[in-house]
């Protein structure tokens, strides 16, 4: 072996360990990143699982569609917003399908007959904290704050125990240390398989073209209240799904019929 | 003779204080209209817009929003919850609410008329006030999510818990 090719040889392996390491940061749907970490979980575990699970899985590739339950959870964050949410619930209402809102504490005490309307509507109501905030920047003490005072106004509304028990960090951004002051709140934390990317403007048929391109089995999909296409999608985007032999369900739902294992190592299959 | 006149006009100008005054420019109406509407049916909202602009309200509407999906049409009504343009108190408040959801849903083909009332907050220097992360630089102090259906009891609706009122606001209402 010539000096030239193990100086290639050694250049690709410190460029696949440096990406995969920079995979683990990447959130939605990729190698290795839980959608799902609950209070169980060893955090620290979880979001670093090594460099032998990392190949193992590389090699191994997505599991099989036959082995993943097709599944789908619908989420939505934020809000609950006027004009926008009661649009939204409409049309979940025409298509018949549950979804499950992460809604921020604060914004739900000032639309309270919103946030009412959800639970009546038969969807999940979970706790989004209570401002909004990066979890990244605050102390543990003001993260757990965040979430006791948005679970006591989100209590409100529902005998679920949804908000004192499934939270979704804001932005999406957390740390382990995020992470492990959440589990010890009582939470299990719900990411996401897929972002439709609706927050970056892209229009209805943008977005169900990469949600599309992205399914997952099971899924969990991140959407926003407050973002009219992502209403609009709607209609097309239950059609295709149940095409392809899909099953909306609440996340509770989800963690009822499937394994947390499975949600985080899905399947991936376009529609 | 003459006591008793002014007390009539007194007890006049007291119990029925007008809540809202007209506007007479139409132009100006239909251009404040425009400006004000938001969403994705600007059709509708202008149209609502120029109904509700057509009076100069003691809480100034500063946004109309119709937004519309497949067959739901639903409005929203964005109050400034400050500079009344005469003082309001709480009952006043919610008579120009409801009269502004009774107006909205003159148009049959909406659904809803959402009302809600902002006020400004003072965020810190050098806060991020845009992106997903940003700090609001306004607050909701009070908020009313009408359906259709509540018209039939519209009074009562608006007197329920299913309506936001914020109590530091509420209560400086005069």
């Amino acid at each position: 072996m010539t000096r030239r090719s193990i100086v290639l040889a050694g250049a690709i392996i410190a460029v696949a360990i440096v990406y995969l390491c920079y995979r683990e940061y990447e959130h939605a749907g990729e190698l290795l990143v839980p959608a799902v970490i609950t209070r169980q979980m060893d955090a620290r575990t979880t979001l670093s699982p090594g460099i032998v699970r990392r190949v193992t899985r590389l090699i191994r590739g997505p599991a099989p569609l036959s082995s993943r339950p097709k599944l789908i959870a619908l989420t939505f964050d934020d809000g609950p917003y006027p004009v926008s949410t009661p649009l939204l619930l409409d049309v979940l209402a025409d298509l018949h399908v549950p979804a499950t809102f992460f809604l921020i504490g604060h914004t739900g005490r000032e639309f309270p007959e919103l946030a009412r309307r959800i639970v009546a509507a038969g969807d999940e109501i979970a706790n989004h904290t209570l401002t909004h905030p990066n979890l990244v920047h605050l102390t543990p003490a003001t993260v757990q704050a965040q979430l006791a005072d948005a679970a006591r106004i989100l209590g409100r509304y529902t005998t679920d125990p949804s908000p004192r028990s499934m939270m979704r960090p804001p932005g999406g951004r957390y740390t382990v240390s995020t992470i492990e002051t959440v589990q010890h709140a009582g939470y299990d934390v719900i990411l996401w398989n897929d972002d439709s990317g609706d927050w970056e403007g892209f229009s209805a048929t943008e977005m169900l073209h990469h949600i599309e391109q992205k399914a997952t089995a099971p899924e969990i999909l991140l959407l926003h209240s407050g973002i009219l296409p992502a209403v609009e999608m709607l209609p097309d985007l239950v059609a295709r799904f149940h095409a392809a032999g899909y099953t909306f369900v609440t996340v509770e739902d989800l963690l009822a019929r499937t394994s947390v294992g499975s949600i985080n190592d899905p399947a991936r299959q376009p529609l | 003779m003459g006591r008793a006149l002014v007390a009539v006009l007194v007890a006049a100008l007291m119990l029925g204080e007008p809540l809202h005054a007209y506007a007479d420019d139409s132009a100006g109406v239909a251009t404040r209209a425009r400006t004000r509407a938001e969403g994705n049916d600007l059709v509708r909202a202008v149209a609502v817009g120029e109904i509700l602009l057509s009076t100069i309200w003691p809480a100034q509407v500063l946004k109309i929003r119709v937004d519309s999906v497949g067959n739901h049409h639903v409005a929203g009504i964005m109050l400034s919850g400050t500079k009344f343009h005469h003082p309001l108190n709480q009952a006043a408040f919610r008579r120009e609410v409801r009269e502004l959801v009774v107006a909205t849903l003159g148009d049959r083909s909406l659904e809803e008329a959402d009302v809600w009332a902002v006020v400004p907050v003072v965020v810190s220097k050098g806060a991020t006030v845009s992106g997903p992360l940003g700090e609001p630089t306004t607050r909701t102090v009070f908020s009313a999510t009408v359906r259709r259906r509540e018209l039939d009891d519209l009074d009562t609706f608006l007197r329920s818990n299913a309506v936001y009122w914020d109590t530091t606001w509420s209560s400086q209402l005069q």
